[in-house]
């Protein structure tokens, strides 16, 4: 399934809605996506609920992603993660160091 | 980079992309098999120094080609069995190269239950793919027949075979 990426700004929240399957194929764009709007003290959200399969290249991305942000000081939460989404990441260890949130408000409130 | 040791005997070892060859040599391996999309960095081309078998493919719910899978898994055993020490790799070291490792580990003796836990025990995260999962799970145990052994022979040992044929 092709993956769609849009991008909002809600005050100073960067908002990247994420849809469809983040593989080997798609994750590519969407780290050029994401790195886009990557700055210093940047806020992002990552609006995961309608990723379905997230590949070990979608592993990689949430890194380099991650590094990215933290390296400039910023700030990104996940919302949303369905279930399958977050057994991954509990199951390869990458729940312990984002932060995520159940919900797309929930996640804005965190980064207001 | 981490590498991680499968077996007991330290014959089968998984990992992420190699980053640092010299991690490789230090585990003695000699048997790459490379499930990533990319050629590895930095590849030694040194004679004789190692065999690299390339067989990318995706981490998606779908299989790939079992019959390349399963030839690739049969060679993997064959060489673990005969003594040489063999690294299946991929881009995280978690989906691609543990789908592999787990037929290798089904060739040598392990049924799929046995392998996806025993992957799962060394590696955190192993086998998150549900599909690749599953596929090894369904797997009996299948070890390859001994056959005839095809030992190496010194150079001069067919040196002198082929001087003896020469002269007959």
């Amino acid at each position: 399934m092709p993956l769609s990426i849009d991008i909002e700004t809600i005050e100073q929240v960067q908002v990247v809605h994420l849809v469809g399957d983040i593989d080997g194929a798609t994750a590519p764009d969407a780290q050029a996506a994401i790195i886009g709007v990557a700055g210093p003290d940047c806020k992002i959200l990552l609006d995961m609920a309608s990723v379905s399969y997230m590949s070990s290249a979608g592993l990689r991305l949430l890194l380099v992603v991650y590094r990215t942000i933290k390296g400039q000081g910023g700030e990104v939460i996940l919302a949303g993660l369905t279930d399958d989404l977050k057994d991954t990441m509990e199951m390869t260890g990458f729940l312990d160091f984002f932060q995520f949130r159940d919900t797309l408000d929930a996640g804005l409130a965190a980064l207001l | 980079m981490e590498i991680y040791q499968l077996d007991a005997k330290g014959s089968l070892f998984i990992s992420p992309d190699i980053d640092d060859w010299s991690k490789v040599e230090e585990r003695d391996i000699c048997a790459i098999i490379d499930m990533d999309g990319d050629l590895d960095l930095g590849v030694p081309s040194v004679p004789n120094q190692y065999l690299y078998i390339y067989f990318p493919i995706d981490d998606a719910l779908t299989l790939p080609d079992l019959e390349k899978l399963h030839a690739v898994a049969r060679m993997g055993a064959l060489l673990a069995g005969s003594g040489m020490k063999v690294l299946s790799h991929c881009g995280m070291g978690h989906n691609r190269c543990a789908l592999v490792a787990g037929l290798i580990l089904t060739y040598m003796g392990l049924s799929g239950p046995e392998a996806v836990e025993l992957i799962r025990s060394k590696r955190q995260g192993a086998l998150y793919n549900k599909a690749f999962a599953a596929y090894i799970a369904a797997q009996p145990a299948q070890p390859l027949d001994a056959g005839p052994q095809m030992a190496a022979q010194p150079a001069e040992v067919l040196l002198r075979a082929i001087a003896n044929q020469d002269s007959q």
